[in-house]
This record gives structure tokens, C-alpha cells and sequence, in this order.
């Protein structure tokens, strides 16, 4: 097997397991206010939080990167109860907005930081930057596209076959998305009181 | 997770591998905090018994422990393993913290000359067999 394709491999199987259920639930948050209608503003979402990833990507390649795994394992779920959140104010059910791309870029930072782990260890001799960090991290775009297109699958049955109303499907997620994060909050809580 | 970096050098696969520290103390007990020559020789044991490098139909050569490094949350640890002069293929066997994490993936990468190939191993598939162009 050629080093590009395991760590492509490496970073595909990251994402789609479950023990990746944050950043699936993540994408889901995201997601859960557009139609079928609005596939392009997705992927323009996604590509924000793909871009924050690559955000911290680069912090971590400068080797910039020293935050407390505890604190970012808190914050992560805590974006995610965020986002959940805002879906269910009027401007975040608002499929035309674009604060949902910033929303997605400045926590796929965050998001990307959880990674920092990985970086310092798939660095090592001749697997540098080129030939592991960037492979691992297409890796990780492709697991996020398949998420994309698994969840726009279900849009697409919700749409055509069970309801119109994008209202009762963003609240379904939006409230499946909060209560499971929310637990990963109070799970991954970092302060002592 | 861990990685590996093989070099074939001078009859002898000379290997470095990157293990998480936690993963490590959790795998060996709590042995950096020991004096180096205890930790070493757990270390030595828990090595030998979860990576072996097997090239073509020759026995598996004894693994030669050099030693151990910290770093923050990483550790180093250093070893060979004799290797015929030109191998043409290699069985990969490592297991380390598979009996502990269902999810445990390690990445082994062999040179061989200017060539380089890689093991992908995990639970359920902890040996891989790579072939070198002569």
C-alpha cells in the first residue's frame, strides 16, 4: 500500500466511525436547516468548516499549536450545542444567511484543533507534511463529504416521500444534534466546580 | 494510534516507533516514572511480543532493544531486527495496544532502498505482508 493511501485511509475511517459522532453531529447542525433547494449554500457551509480544518492544519504544520486536549475536547461539543441552538432562533433557520458559513469556519478551527494529537504523531521521519498530514486531512474531507451525502440521501426521501415542512426536520435534528452534545459537554466537562 | 518508520540499513531493520504515552503506560503499567533500566526491560517484553518483522521463508530474527525516549505526551522507542541483505518482501506483525482499543490502527513504513511501503494494521488484522522491487 503506497504511504498517500493509508494516510487518505487513515483520515476517511476517522470521520466515518463513531467515535467521530462529534463531527457528525457537527455537519448534521449545519445542515439541518437547508432543502434540497439550497445544495449549494451546503456545500458552501461545509467548505468553511473544511477550511477551518485546514486552518488548524497549518497552525499545527508551524507547530503553533498548544491548547489543552481537555479544553478542546469540551469546546468541541459545546460548538456543536451552539449550533444546535442558533437553528432555533429565526436568523439561524434562515437558509439565506450567511453567518452560518462563519459559524462553520471559526468552529472547523476549533474542530481542526482536536486533531492536533494526531498531527504530532503522524509526523515522524520521512512522513512529513506532504506525505501524511495532507493525505490525512483529504482523508478527513472525504469522510465529511460522505456524511454529506448520506444525510442529503435522508433530506432527499424526508422531501419527496414523508413531509414539505423543513421546519419539523431542522427541529428533529437540531434537537437529536443538542441532546447528544450536550451530554458529551457534561462528559468532557473540563472545570473543576 | 502509533506510527513506525522501518530503515532497511547494514543486514538489519533498524525501526523507530512513535507510541502515545498514555496508550504505552496503560499497555506496560505506570513505568516512566521508573528508573530507565526497569522501564526498559518491560518495554523490551511487551516489544518483542507485539512486533516482529519476518522476511521471506527465514525464522524471525531476534528483536534488539536499544532504548526508550519522552517527549510530552509521545514516546520513542528504538530497536533492530537482523534482515537479509536484500529482502525482497517482509511480514509485518504489529499489534501493540490491540488487546487494549478496538479502534488501535498502526502504520508501519519500510524503506527498502529509495523504495517505501506501507503496513496499515488494526484489530482483527495486526500482520500484512509488503513486497520490495529488487
Amino acid at each position: 500500500m503506497s504511504n498517500f493511501s493509508t494516510y487518505l485511509q487513515l483520515g476517511y475511517e476517522h470521520i466515518v466511525s463513531f467515535d467521530a459522532l462529534d463531527h457528525i453531529l457537527f455537519i448534521v447542525a449545519i445542515m439541518a436547516v437547508y432543502q434540497l433547494k439550497h445544495w449549494l449554500r451546503m456545500i458552501i457551509a461545509i467548505s468553511f468548516f473544511a477550511l477551518g480544518h485546514s486552518v488548524s492544519l497549518a497552525l499545527a504544520a508551524a507547530g503553533v499549536v498548544d491548547f489543552e486536549v481537555e479544553l478542546i475536547e469540551f469546546l468541541i461539543p459545546a460548538t456543536i450545542v451552539f449550533t444546535a441552538l442558533i437553528n432555533l432562533t429565526k436568523g439561524g433557520r434562515d437558509a439565506r444567511s450567511r453567518s452560518k458559513y462563519w459559524l462553520a469556519g471559526i468552529f472547523g478551527i476549533i474542530h481542526g484543533l482536536g486533531f492536533s494529537n494526531y498531527y504530532g504523531m503522524l509526523t515522524m521521519g520521512e512522513s512529513t507534511y506532504w506525505q501524511a498530514l495532507l493525505p490525512f486531512n483529504l482523508g478527513v474531507e472525504l469522510g465529511q463529504l460522505a456524511v454529506v451525502l448520506v444525510f442529503l440521501l435522508a433530506l432527499l426521501v424526508y422531501e419527496f416521500f414523508l413531509n414539505k415542512k423543513l421546519r419539523d426536520w431542522s427541529l428533529f435534528w437540531s434537537g437529536v444534534v443538542f441532546g447528544l452534545s450536550l451530554v458529551m459537554c457534561i462528559e468532557n466537562w473540563p472545570f473543576n466546580f | 494510534m502509533s506510527v513506525a518508520q522501518v530503515h532497511h540499513q547494514e543486514g538489519q531493520w533498524q525501526v523507530s516507533l512513535k507510541v502515545f504515552s498514555d496508550d504505552l503506560e496503560r499497555a506496560v503499567g505506570p513505568l516512566l516514572d521508573d528508573t530507565t533500566a526497569q522501564a526498559d526491560s518491560a518495554l523490551a517484553r511487551y516489544t518483542r511480543q507485539h512486533f516482529a518483522l519476518t522476511s521471506g521463508d527465514r525464522p524471525p530474527g531476534r528483536l534488539q532493544y536499544l532504548g526508550h525516549e519522552s517527549e510530552v505526551n509521545l514516546t520513542y522507542l528504538y530497536f533492530y531486527i537482523p534482515a537479509p541483505a536484500q529482502p525482497h518482501s517482509v511480514e509485518v506483525k504489529h499489534s501493540f495496544f490491540m488487546e487494549l482499543f478496538d479502534d488501535q490502527v498502526n502504520i508501519v513504513n519500510i524503506t527498502v532502498g529509495e523504495e517505501l511501503e506501507t503496513a496499515y494494521l488494526k484489530e482483527g488484522r495486526p500482520r500484512q505482508k509488503l513486497r520490495f522491487n529488487p
